[in-house]
């Protein structure tokens, strides 16, 4: 009994760790509030945290391991002409990733890294800003080669 | 069922408020006391092990850690241990502490949940927020040794992905000093106020003979006094070492056990402190070496798809025993898995628990075993569109002894 209350009166004294809503009615600009009214931070994400995965297009030789590895099958390979040879590159989709960093570990060239942003929502799974690598595949995907004829049935 | 005059059914669920996850009971009530359970399992079968047929080695221990929310170790762990069983690989000592050190910790944290769970089952939230805000710390302390908070990517065949780095050590001890000194004050809230025990002393109650007789598994069979815990009848990972270690029972703090709600809290307190203590032994005596065997995924495919045989992985959940049965047959993935989750055990335990207890007790009774219900649901039966399929005991023997027939037909002679 006596050890409910003790922690009950010791809530009281704790630091907060989440923000109430700031404000009773909406302010006229909620972002100019947002700034004027300082917020208790996230609680930081540790070294080595699995967040946003970053792509580094120029390292990506093509080989496709990530692809094969990746449990989500998050990852996309589309057809790119690098130095005049024929290649491929990826896309990962963040809205299927599960933050395994298989991908990260099996890469040989250490094309994809792993940061500690993890503030990733979006209304809508496909917009740019979850889908890794869109800018380059939007500049440098080329039509897929032609696949030789294969016999009708 | 034929009508009565003086009992009339209850049916609750597939989805309702009082439980986390849809499952169906039809109860028979008699006035306020239930004379009678049924249950209905099938609502979150997710066709799980069909999946991972399709998947290779790596992508399903990814996958199998999402049978289960909380017990996101242990599945993969079960599986890991089954495909190294199958291929013959052996896992360097230090790998097997880091799999302990996890292990526990994750037993410590699903704990504190089902405190917290239970706790406002009975309607005491202010022990719920609690509890939930102990558990905060484990969280913490797993999200730095793995990355995540739940899910945590670290076992692979043959090892763990992350080591425990030096400058981790004193984090860990830190934490576990935390607990140490909050246990006595936790057990008593827990153990000694008259509020918890008004609502759980003598509801739910399992007894031994029944707990043999339905083959419990986990911390329910703990609390009926059945001294049955994986990690010490088949000891895997860093558990042999530990000579100290004992199922935990509510004999150990001077209380016969009567196999009620309340003992399966005391067996789960109990089993908080012994996590603790094995997370501490494990570090004291962390041995060095490698943490895997072999750490490129591809080459570890490719390794494995020499294989054929097969293996069977258990290892002790928070919830009881997971076990885990693969097939290897020379492919990129498991030719085939079967998985036995802890609440697949526990459930049959529902019906003898229910009998005789109020309504008011259904959501406590229901929470005592910790139940998780997608891990259960490993089958659904539809035929024709219409559900309301039963089978006996013989049926089913006979079902899976084709289904067997069929897969080693397809796996050649393994
Ligand atoms: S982190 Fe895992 S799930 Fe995400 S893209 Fe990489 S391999 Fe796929
Ligand atoms: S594994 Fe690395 S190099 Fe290979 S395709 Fe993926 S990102 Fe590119």
């Amino acid at each position: 009994m006596l050890a409910s209350v003790y922690k009950i009166i010791e809530q009281f004294f704790t630091e907060k760790s989440t923000n109430l809503f700031p404000a009773k009615r909406k302010p006229a600009s909620v972002s100019e509030f947002l700034a004027r009214k300082p917020l208790i931070a996230p609680v930081p994400t540790p070294p080595d945290y699995r967040g946003r995965l970053a792509f580094d297009y120029q390292a990506c030789i093509g080989c496709a391991m990530c692809e094969k590895v990746c449990p989500a099958r998050a990852i996309e390979m589309y057809p790119v002409i690098e130095k005049e040879k024929r290649t491929k590159r990826i896309v990962i989709y963040l809205a299927r990733c599960t933050f395994c960093s298989e991908c990260v570990k099996v890469c040989p060239r250490d094309a994809i890294t792993m940061s500690g942003d993890f503030m990733m929502a979006d209304y809508d799974r496909n917009s740019p800003s979850l889908v890794v690598g869109l800018e380059e595949r939007r500049k440098n995907e080329v039509a897929p080669e032609e696949k030789p004829d294969t016999p009708q049935e | 069922m034929s009508k009565s005059t003086s009992t009339f059914p209850l049916s609750i669920g597939p989805t309702h408020p009082a439980f986390k996850e849809p499952v169906k009971f039809s109860f028979e009530v008699d006035g306020e006391k239930i004379v009678r359970t049924d249950m209905d399992f099938g609502y979150t079968h997710r066709g799980i092990e069909h999946v991972a047929r399709e998947r290779n080695f790596i992508q399903v221990i990814y996958l199998l850690e999402r049978i289960c929310g909380i017990c996101s170790v242990s599945h993969p762990m079960a599986y890991c241990l089954a495909v190294e069983n199958a291929a013959g690989i052996e896992v360097p000592p230090r790998a097997k502490y880091v799999r302990t050190i996890i292990g526990e910790l994750e037993r410590l944290h699903s704990h504190l949940l089902w405190t917290g769970v239970a706790a406002h089952e009975i309607g005491f939230d202010t022990l719920f927020l609690h509890t939930w805000d102990i558990r905060e710390k484990v969280m913490d302390c797993l999200e730095l040794l793995t990355g995540n908070r739940v899910n945590y990517a670290m076992l692979t065949i043959g090892g763990v992905r992350r080591d425990i780095a030096p400058e981790h050590y004193g984090i860990l001890e830190e934490t576990l000093d935390y607990y140490r000194e909050l246990y006595n004050r936790t057990r008593e809230i827990l153990l000694e106020d008259l509020t918890v025990q008004m609502r759980c002393r003598d509801i739910g109650v399992l007894t031994y003979e029944d707990a043999v007789a339905l083959c419990a598994v986990g911390p329910t069979a703990r609390a009926s006094g059945l001294p049955k815990d994986v990690r010490i009848d088949y000891p895997c990972n860093a558990y042999p070492d530990i000579e100290w270690l004992r199922p935990a029972s509510p004999r150990d703090i001077g209380k016969e056990p009567r196999g009620d709600v309340f003992d399966r809290m005391i067996v789960r307190v109990l089993e908080m402190k012994q996590s603790v203590e094995i997370v501490g032994f494990c570090l004291d005596n962390m041995p060095d070496g490698e943490i895997v065997v072999e750490s490129k995924a591809i080459k570890l495919i490719n390794q494995l798809k020499k294989v054929k045989g097969d293996g069977l992985g258990r290892y002790e959940a928070p919830r009881g025993e997971v076990a885990h049965f693969d097939i290897l047959d020379e492919r990129e993935g498991p030719a085939q898995i079967k998985v036995k989750a802890p609440t697949y055990s526990n459930a049959a335990a529902w019906a003898v628990m229910f009998n005789g207890a109020e309504i008011a007790d259904i959501p406590i009774i229901a929470a005592s075993i910790d139940p998780c219900i997608a891990c259960a649901d490993r089958m659904t039966v539809i035929k024709n569109g219409c559900g309301g399929l039963s089978f006996t005991a013989e049926e089913l023997h006979r079902l899976s002894v084709e289904k067997q027939k069929r897969i080693k037909a397809t796996c050649g002679n393994s």
